[in-house]
């Protein structure tokens, strides 16, 4: 597997985990166990986004990184790896 | 009269599990189960924390909480 298709795993992962764990804090918010493992799963999944988005480019549009470009509608999609000017004969 | 599911010499599982919102309100003592559970009611345990799995692990089982993997 790639680094980019590894990255977006890892994300995916503790993407779920902070899912499970809010679903389990809504019923137990005193839970200091569960809040401290939020945190740190929090911290990894913004740390796995920085560190996704600084090599391949925006995960969402509302990532905004100091150039002059809309960085957003740059190929290839998530679903495209390979670019859509490689379908297009012009 | 106190509530026979909450005091911990009559039920054993009540040991110290709170609901609740500590931070904005009153806390809630919660029996993982009732003293007497009566017939023909539904009861969910309490889930006490214990532990969660490695992200990636939990993704693939459907569940961080070792003890919901069936």
């Amino acid at each position: 597997m790639d680094e980019q298709t590894t990255l977006l795993e890892q994300i995916m992962a503790y993407d779920f985990a902070l899912y499970d764990l809010q679903l389990f804090l809504d019923t137990h918010s005193s839970d200091a166990n569960a809040l401290r493992d939020y945190k740190m799963a929090l911290e990894q999944s913004e740390n796995l986004r920085r560190q996704y988005q600084a090599k391949y480019g925006p995960l969402t549009p509302r990532y905004l990184p100091n150039t002059t470009c809309w960085q957003w509608i740059n190929d290839p999609w998530p679903w495209d790896p390979k670019g859509s000017m490689n379908n297009v004969v012009l | 009269m106190e509530n026979p599911n909450l005091n911990p010499n009559l039920n054993p599982n009540v040991v110290s599990i709170y609901a609740g919102n500590n931070c904005t309100g009153e806390v809630t003592l919660i029996p993982v189960m009732p003293v007497r559970p009566e017939l023909a009611q539904a009861y969910i345990p309490y889930q006490i924390y214990s532990r969660i799995m490695p992200a990636q692990e939990a993704l693939k089982k459907g569940t961080v909480f070792p003890e919901l993997v069936r």
